[in-house]
Parts: C-alpha cells; sequence; structure tokens
C-alpha cells in the first residue's frame, strides 16, 4: 500500500520543480554527461520509489536505463539482450527499493549493484558470492579510526570530482575494467602493455583517488 | 585492531567490484571479505566507483514502448522478494558465509583425501572453476607445497595455523594474491596443521619432475 506522508509531499514538490528543469535539460544537451541527476536528488527519487512513487521511478528510468542499457551493451550483449537486462534492473529497482538503506550506499552504488549482479547471473551464468554482513562470523570493523561516512551521496560526488584529478591513462583503466569487463591481463593485451604496468596504473589510480578524496571532504 | 596482515591486491578488488572474476575467484574474495573490514572498505569505494562510473556512461536509448512495458509490470507481485531484514544465521561452525555454503559444520568433518606426502586436499564441489582449480589445502607442520607456478592469479586464503613463503608469514585471514610469474614455495610453520583454501585461475604448475607426475596422479 503507498503510503503518502506529509515528508513525501514535500519532496516531491521539491523535485517537481527540478524535474522540470531537468528534462529541459536532458533534451537540450543529450549528449552532455555532466547534465541530469545529482547523488542526493538520486537517493530522493529511490526513497520515493520505495512508497511506489511512480513519478519518481520514471524518473529514475529516464536516467538509468539508457545508461545501464550501455553498459550492458559495451559489455557484450546484443543491443535486444542489453534492453532486456536494462528492464530487467529497472524491475528490480522497483521491486527492492524498500531495501535500500542510504545510509549504507549512494544510489548509484546501490544501482551500479544490481545492474552488476544481474550481468553475472544472467549474461555469464555464474554466482557471485558474496559476504554477509549479518553472519555470525563477520569481522566486525572495530578500528578506531573507521570513520564512518553517512553521507554515502555526497561522498558519490566527491569521488565523481576526485576522478577528474587522474590521469589519462589512470582514468582507462578503470573505464575498461567496469566498462569493457576486462581483466588485468586481457587490459595489458587490449593495451599491448605489460601486465606489470596495468598493476601499477590501477594501484596508482586508486591511490590517486583516496588521496583526492581526502582533499575534497 | 585487526589481526589481518596480508590483503588482496587493488587489481583482484577492482575486478571483483566490476564483477569480472571468475565464480571460484569470487567465492575466495568474498570470504577473505568477510574477514577483512579494511578489504570491505577498499571495496565498497570501487563499487561507489562502479556507481559513479554508471552515471557517466554514455546513453543508449531504449526502445519505444519499453518504459510502458514496464510500468505495466509494476503492480504485479514479484515472485522473489526477499525479506526486509535478514536474520542472522545461528552460530554456525567455523566458516564465514559464503564459504560455509560447500563445507561441513568445522574443520573436524570435513573428508580429505590423501595429495601428497604431508598434504591433504578437499576439492569444492558444485562450483564453477574453468580451467582453474578450487580446492582447500591441509599442510602438516614443517611440509612446503613444492615450488610450482600458476598462470593466471592464485589466491591462497588462511583458515587455520599458519605459513611462512618468501613474502611473510600467514595467518588465519590473511591472503596470499599473487599474479601469474610469482612461484613461491610455502611451508607450514607451527606445530599445527596449516589449512587453507586455494584458488587458482588456471591448473598449477610444478616446477620439478616427481610433484608433476603427481599431479598426473591426483588430477590437480
Amino acid at each position: 500500500m503507498p503510503t503518502v506522508t506529509i515528508e513525501t509531499i514535500m519532496i516531491r514538490k521539491a523535485l517537481n520543480v527540478q524535474e522540470l528543469a531537468i528534462s529541459k535539460k536532458m533534451k537540450s544537451d543529450a549528449n552532455s554527461k555532466s547534465s541530469g541527476l545529482e547523488s542526493a536528488q538520486m537517493t530522493s527519487l529511490l526513497k520515493l520509489v520505495a512508497n511506489q512513487d511512480k513519478e519518481a521511478f520514471s524518473t529514475l528510468f529516464d536516467y538509468f536505463a539508457p545508461r545501464v542499457k550501455a553498459y550492458m551493451f559495451k559489455l557484450g550483449s546484443s543491443e535486444t539482450m542489453a534492453e532486456e537486462m536494462a528492464q530487467k534492473t529497472m524491475l528490480q529497482i522497483w521491486q527492492k527499493a524498500n531495501l535500500f538503506d542510504e545510509t549504507k550506499a549512494a544510489a548509484s552504488t546501490w544501482i551500479f549493484r544490481i545492474a552488476r549482479n544481474l550481468r553475472i547471473d544472467e549474461l555469464r551464468k555464474e554466482n557471485r558470492f558474496e559476504y554477509d554482513e549479518h553472519d555470525f562470523a563477520l569481522t566486525p570493523d572495530l578500528s578506531d579510526n573507521a570513520e564512518v561516512i553517512l553521507d554515502k551521496a555526497q561522498h558519490a560526488s566527491i569521488i565523481q570530482k576526485a576522478l577528474l584529478h587522474l590521469k589519462p591513462e589512470q582514468k582507462e583503466v578503470i573505464e575498461l575494467s567496469f566498462y569493457q569487463g576486462l581483466s588485468h591481463s586481457q587490459i595489458a593485451d587490449k593495451l599491448v602493455l605489460p601486465l606489470g604496468t596495468v598493476k601499477s596504473r590501477i594501484r596508482l589510480a586508486f591511490s590517486k583517488l583516496k588521496e583526492q578524496v581526502e582533499v575534497l571532504r | 585492531m585487526s589481526n589481518i596482515h596480508h590483503h588482496l591486491t587493488d587489481t583482484t578488488l577492482l575486478a571483483y567490484a566490476a564483477g569480472n572474476l571468475a565464480e571460484h575467484m569470487s567465492l575466495v574474495v568474498a570470504t577473505h571479505l568477510a574477514m577483512c573490514p579494511s578489504c570491505r572498505n577498499r571495496m565498497e569505494e570501487m563499487e561507489a566507483l562502479g556507481g559513479v562510473e554508471l552515471c557517466a556512461s554514455e546513453t543508449m536509448i531504449m526502445a519505444n514502448h519499453s518504459k510502458d512495458a514496464l510500468f505495466a509490470m509494476l503492480d504485479q507481485p514479484s515472485a522473489d522478494q526477499k525479506p526486509i531484514s535478514v536474520s542472522k544465521r545461528p552460530t554456525a561452525g567455523s566458516f564465514p558465509y559464503p564459504l560455509q555454503g560447500f563445507l561441513p559444520e568445522n574443520f573436524e568433518e570435513i573428508q580429505w583425501r590423501n595429495m601428497a606426502p604431508g598434504i591433504k586436499q578437499f576439492p569444492l564441489e558444485n562450483i564453477q572453476a574453468g580451467r582453474g582449480t578450487i580446492r582447500l589445502l591441509k599442510i602438516a607442520p614443517g611440509i612446503t607445497i613444492p615450488e610450482h607456478g600458476h598462470g593466471g592469479t592464485e589466491l591462497t586464503l588462511i583458515l587455520k595455523g599458519s605459513f611462512s613463503d618468501e613474502i611473510g608469514r600467514f595467518k588465519p585471514g590473511d591472503i596470499a594474491d599473487l599474479d601469474e610469474d610469482t612461484a613461491h614455495q610455502p611451508i607450514a610453520d607451527t606445530s599445527e596443521d596449516c589449512i587453507c583454501l586455494i584458488a587458482t585461475e588456471a591448473p598449477l604448475k610444478f616446477n620439478s619432475l616427481l610433484p608433476k607426475v603427481m599431479q598426473y596422479f591426483v588430477g590437480m
């Protein structure tokens, strides 16, 4: 049963104004990667979807379905299959939005995981093994300096800005991993580089990212 | 203070976060993650990066009626809705999830098979490994695994006891994440058996003749 709380009405009001602005922008610069939803907006929309808000879901669909389709296509499926996988991803978002916890992940992270896991399950027909955070046998994080980042949405925005500081060759290895599904030895083959070079680029990319994230926080 | 001193490489974690690791390798990674908070944190950062990359991606236009078709499905109940709260598992034996699913409750119940003097094995079943391998190894005190190279990555997760090799000392929770170029000779270095979970992307290549003969007989 959808519940319309005062919070929902207020979020929706704010988003309606934004949505108009967003949709205008997306039509005019359809190819611009920088247009579209901010991380915090995605979180708000996902929370509305948890309350079965179809308008919010429509906005998320417009943003994510074409991106997930491109993701699946770049990873090697046919356009038809990519389309189907994007649909399945969006359907899972609708069905599982009530499980989304904004203190644990940004909306884009959560959605990425769904797309990635669907790819493994349906395209590769493999299991993806994951730890269970509710497992008694899980070793808890007891470190004194465990800085709990509660604003995962903002953290995603910070990562986005930090990425701008990577060298092109460092960005490239990350993109090839996520968006062509290449292992480091496949990347080495594709770029005609020694394996060691690829591995150190990956290491440097993450160390640079970590450094920049600290600066931007 | 974590007791873990040997961690997954950025390369392996990235492959896992991006969904590029083979099934049997991801089992070892996930089991180590259950034991290692710092690798979990690094992995979550990489998934966050995956999400950012997804947003920055090019777009591919969806077919005309796909949105309508999807919306028509929204009101149908979903067949396999996961419960909202995952109840805690009862205190199991010695292994974290997901490894738990492949082994008996505890170490004592494992049906070991002889592999070589001082070395027993327990190959995992019901898991896809391609050309690679995944098994538990039990190494008696003072015994060395013969020198071997391995095509592709080899992951060795210590579950009990410890071993030392050219890199250092490995104890429960530690993981040796080695690429294809590294030949190593782990030796069980205390008075108890060392039990570890080993996965390779390719068959093991032993460097001397006797292990090669053994390899043929024990089907490594």
